[in-house]
């Protein structure tokens, strides 16, 4: 039994170390290739510029929507090759209003852009089908209302499509987060998205072209959009389930990193809790969706994604569960033991073993520290030594709540399988 | 822990640990190349946005 668990263990552990130095090797690969600096004032001009028809889904968005609209309104892009949709979908605030008043401004007075009022279902997808209906562009683009673009970033987005429009059915840029500075949650969060963007993007893009639609700051072509069906109306994380998609009709979602997004993250616990909940359960939904690829014909992206989340949602976070259970229970029978020498723990340090294993951890540590430290020094004044102090301290901390918020979203699922009711709800994330 | 029948695989342990404790080494010395170039490029740019 014991020699079992412990072929498990150490094979778990070597695929996470496995996994995690393969990615790595793709973002360093990836950051060496890019070094050089871009002169952002003297862009050449593109080979064409598609008309882009840029989407703005926003559900009581009224303290944000001005920000990122006139963001979008200053883009380096023909004015007359984008136009830009603002949904109010189902607002009780003034969100519709807040973006009229721009239309009142002068600079902004020859911009294509509108504000619909919409009360239909569908959350962010039913918006995004319905965009797909009225826009006019070859490329649909979508921003979050908490997302604003910086002024060239769909210049690259289209630039980087335009390398190859067969086959890149998509492109995505890169969001960075505006309000770190807040509080200790949102410098965690902002080291986890440095290092989701810096890395993990870069390293898969690099390695396997596989690309992961994030959400926003990205366009996408609208015709293959249609012929795959649109978004997956209701669907909590519409965009992982879109580039399945994308991926299983052959098409790639290419990454245009010097496109950037600067957007607003949770400050609360509460707001971050209930947002990665939703995306949990949304990506639990997908892979599920998805597992059956694993075994037949489908393009080998599709399975080594399917793989990889496999592995981050249920089998490596099974086996923390696990680890930390006998970590804990270990520490118990330990002091059990002081009183009743009689009681044995049931892993006894100073083995070959345990030092092999501890060994191992070191290591993980130690990469996980490695990786969030390239990715810290790729970005420009982020590797400070505050944020060396904070990488630390996430590890035990904010690394940590992934568990929690997953076991929360796996528990949903199994709830609303038994009962056969759906009681989780998209939960509107908050504003500051 | 008794080792038991699993002698050979905490050989075969230890040369994957090794393995990888040389990919981590190597990475290491990347995040000071990048670092040092990073640092470097950073600065000039800071020094011509401030002419």
């Amino acid at each position: 039994m014991i020699d079992n668990l412990y072929v498990i263990a150490i094979i778990t552990i070597w695929l996470s170390i496995f996994m995690t130095v393969v990615t790595l090797s793709g973002g360093v690969i990836f950051i060496f290739k890019h070094l050089q600096h871009t002169n952002i004032d003297n862009l050449p001009p593109l080979k064409r510029y598609p008309k882009v028809t840029l989407v703005v889904p926003a559900h009581n968005e009224e303290l944000v929507i001005q920000d990122t609209v006139q963001s979008i309104l200053r883009l380096n892009y023909p004015l007359d090759r984008f136009e830009l949709l603002v949904y109010a979908d189902n607002c009780n605030d003034h969100t519709a209003d807040r973006v009229r008043e721009l239309k009142q401004i002068k600079e902004f007075k020859n911009h294509n852009f509108r504000v619909i009022e919409r009360t239909g279902t569908g959350g962010k997808a039913g918006v995004l089908n319905d965009a797909l209906k009225v826009s006019t562009g070859e490329y649909l683009g979508v921003y979050d209302a908490d997302a604003a673009p910086e002024k060239n970033a769909l210049y690259f987005l289209v630039q980087k499509v335009l390398e190859n429009p067969e086959r890149y059915a998509a492109a995505f840029g890169r969001n960075k987060t505006r309000n770190y500075q807040q509080n200790f949650l949102t410098r965690c969060i902002n080291l986890e998205i440095v290092n989701t963007q810096r890395i993990q993007h870069t390293g898969l893009w690099q390695l396997f072209k596989i690309g992961r639609i994030p959400g926003t700051n990205f366009i996408i072509n609208k015709e293959i959009v249609q012929s795959i069906g649109g978004w997956n109306n209701g669907a909590l994380t519409e965009d992982t389930a879109i580039s399945f998609s994308l991926m299983r009709s052959g098409k790639l979602i290419a990454l245009a990193h010097r496109a950037e997004a600067f957007q607003q993250e949770p400050e609360t616990l509460f707001a971050y809790y209930n947002q990665r909940k939703r995306w949990a359960r949304g990506n639990y939904e997908v892979i599920l969706d998805n597992l059956k690829h694993l075994f037949d014909r489908t393009s080998w992206r599709i399975k080594l994604e399917v793989f990889y989340y496999v592995c981050t949602f249920f089998w490596f976070n099974a086996a923390i569960i696990i680890s930390n259970t006998i970590f804990i229970l270990n520490l118990i029978l330990a002091g059990v033991q002081s009183v009743f020498p009689q009681v044995h723990q049931l892993v006894s340090l100073g083995t070959p073993l345990s030092v092999l294993f501890m060994v191992n951890w070191l290591m993980m540590f130690f990469l996980y520290l490695l990786q969030m430290n390239i990715a810290l020094a790729s970005d420009y004044g982020q590797e400070t030594v505050q944020n060396f102090f904070y990488t630390l301290v996430s590890y035990f901390t904010y690394a940590q709540l992934f568990i929690i918020v997953s076991i929360a979203a796996f528990w949903a699922i199994l709830r609303d399988k038994i009962t056969g009711k759906r009681h989780t709800q998209w939960y509107k994330t908050q504003r500051f | 822990m008794v080792l038991g029948s699993l002698n050979w695989l905490f050989s075969f342990s230890l040369v994957v640990t090794i393995i990888f404790g040389i990919v981590i080494v190597v990475l290491s010395i990347c995040w000071w190349q990048i670092f040092k170039l990073t640092i470097r490029r950073f600065n000039t740019e800071d020094k011509q946005h401030d002419r």
